[in-house]
């Protein structure tokens, strides 16, 4: 019924994909590519659409009891909403950080080693040391905590929670990071680290960032798509949809005209 | 919605506007220095090109003040990029109309080289052009800035022209070189102040559509 696209650099593929919360629609035939290693920026009003498309991505609606999907949603060209598809498979492969820093109640070290040591083999203590420098250094955080990490993570400033958790993340060494309002709360040195590691980390992951401050959308995203009650309006290279886009819809959104 | 930056960005197309007449008045002020061999317009002349610097100046800090605090994106980063531009444009003419009035001045210590035709004309088409430029520009009318592009051909030709005849005339009336080499150099500031029209007309069509088509990369007409 929906053929594959015929695309190979892409990571992530939506194709006339459409999302329902029992009659409610939220997504309407949604077609658009997400590069491998690149940052697409995901803009656009509140109930736009925007996070649950990226919920849909790793298939967090399913948590939601009247979900259901039409269209296709491929991760490397497989449908991830087949059958045979496991969810808690997909969301090592894809993991996510959400608009609020949620560290577990443990100390820095034990957070990021938390979803390792839940697979089947837990990697020994030198590996999962190992794993503990790579991820918060990539998370752009190593330097401010690595004298206490055994300190408790709540115990973070806001900023550095959310690397946090951006560093368990990539120590899930998930192909793709899907962020959800990730500097919502942070002041501007934190949002510049939080900027800077994904612009670093792209060269490994494939990122989709979805942020309600367009500016930062212009700073990081390679690709940026905006989105309007449910429908995806435009989506191209970052650099045209902040100078020339070719809606009148999106000029009015980035221009700040309504929102 | 109505947004507090749009009342800014009003400011910025009145101060143009503003800008724009000082220069079209310059212009036929100096104009007429050289028609009516009457040099009273002179000072006038001068004393604008002063408020039009200064102008150029504030429209400059006005544009950076906007770009600094409101990061404008898409239509909005267009119409202040191409605002700094057509800023400069108009510095430009009021420089260009400055040549003219001192030119003319210089023509008046000599006797009149021979009757102007293709020069008043060449100042019609020029002078029309700032203005439908501009007025193209503030009203975002790409229909007209196009009108604007195609009558450039026509200056280039007309100072052709005027410097093949005149290049004649001082062939025949050697006596005559230094008025005559003098109002060549008026027909090729007014094809200049028809160049400067053109690239107001060009910053239009760059504003509105995204598009730029300087130097023929794009189709002009």
């Amino acid at each position: 019924m929906h053929a594959p696209l015929p695309t190979t650099d892409a990571k992530i593929t939506a194709h006339e994909f459409c999302l329902f919360f029992g009659k409610i629609q939220a997504l309407r035939n949604i077609t658009l590519d997400v590069r491998r290693n690149s940052i697409l920026g995901i803009i656009g009003p509140s109930g736009s659409g925007k996070t649950s498309f990226l919920r849909a991505i790793n298939r967090l609606n399913d948590l939601h009891p009247a979900c259901h999907t039409e269209g296709l949603l491929q991760l490397d060209q497989t449908d991830i909403y087949h059958p045979q598809c496991d969810p808690v498979a997909l969301r090592k492969r894809i993991g996510m950080v959400f608009a609020l820093p949620i560290p577990l109640p443990l100390n820095i070290y034990e957070n990021v080693v938390y979803g390792p040591r839940l697979g089947h083999h837990c990697p020994p203590r030198a590996e999962l040391d190992m794993l503990v420098e790579r991820s918060l250094r990539a998370a752009f955080l190593w330097d401010e905590v690595k004298d206490r990490l055994h300190t408790s993570g709540l115990r973070l400033s806001g900023g550095q929670q959310q690397r946090l958790c951006l560093a368990r993340v990539l120590a899930m060494q998930a192909e793709v990071i899907l962020l959800d309002e990730p500097c919502s709360g942070l002041d501007p040195i934190s949002t510049a680290k939080i900027e800077e590691a994904l612009t670093t980390l792209k060269a490994q992951h494939t990122i989709v960032l979805v942020t309600n401050n367009t500016k930062q959308a212009a700073r990081v995203a390679d690709e940026t798509a905006f989105f309007l009650m449910g429908e995806l309006v435009e989506h191209g290279p970052t650099q045209k949809l902040f100078t020339v886009p070719d809606d009148p819809r999106t000029n009015d959104y980035v221009t700040g005209r309504f929102g | 919605m109505e947004r507090h930056f749009d009342e800014q960005l009003a400011d910025l197309t009145n101060y143009l506007i503003k800008m724009s007449a000082r220069a079209e008045l310059m212009i036929s002020d100096a104009l007429r220095i050289l028609v009516n061999r009457d040099r009273a317009l002179a000072e006038a002349v001068n004393r604008n090109e002063q408020q039009v610097n200064s102008m150029q100046i504030e429209l400059d800090e006005l544009c950076l003040r906007l770009i600094a605090t409101h990061q404008p994106v898409a239509g909005d980063l267009r119409f202040l990029l191409g605002s700094v531009k057509t800023n400069n444009e108009l510095e430009r003419l009021a420089d260009l109309a400055v040549n003219i009035s001192q030119k003319a001045c210089d023509l008046l210590h000599y006797p009149p080289v021979k009757p102007f035709v293709i020069i008043p004309e060449m100042a019609t088409i020029a002078t029309g052009m700032v203005k439908d430029s501009l007025h193209a520009y503030v009203n975002r009318d790409t229909t007209l800035a196009r009108h604007v592009l195609a009558r450039d051909d026509a200056l280039d030709q007309r100072k052709s022209r005027v410097t093949h005849e005149l290049a004649e005339h001082i062939r025949h009336f050697p006596e005559t070189t230094i008025a005559a080499l003098d109002l060549i150099r008026v027909a090729h500031d007014l094809e200049r102040i028809g160049d400067h029209a053109t690239n107001i007309a060009e910053n239009t069509i760059f504003v509105v559509q995204g598009k730029d088509i300087r130097h023929n990369i794009e189709t002009r007409h």
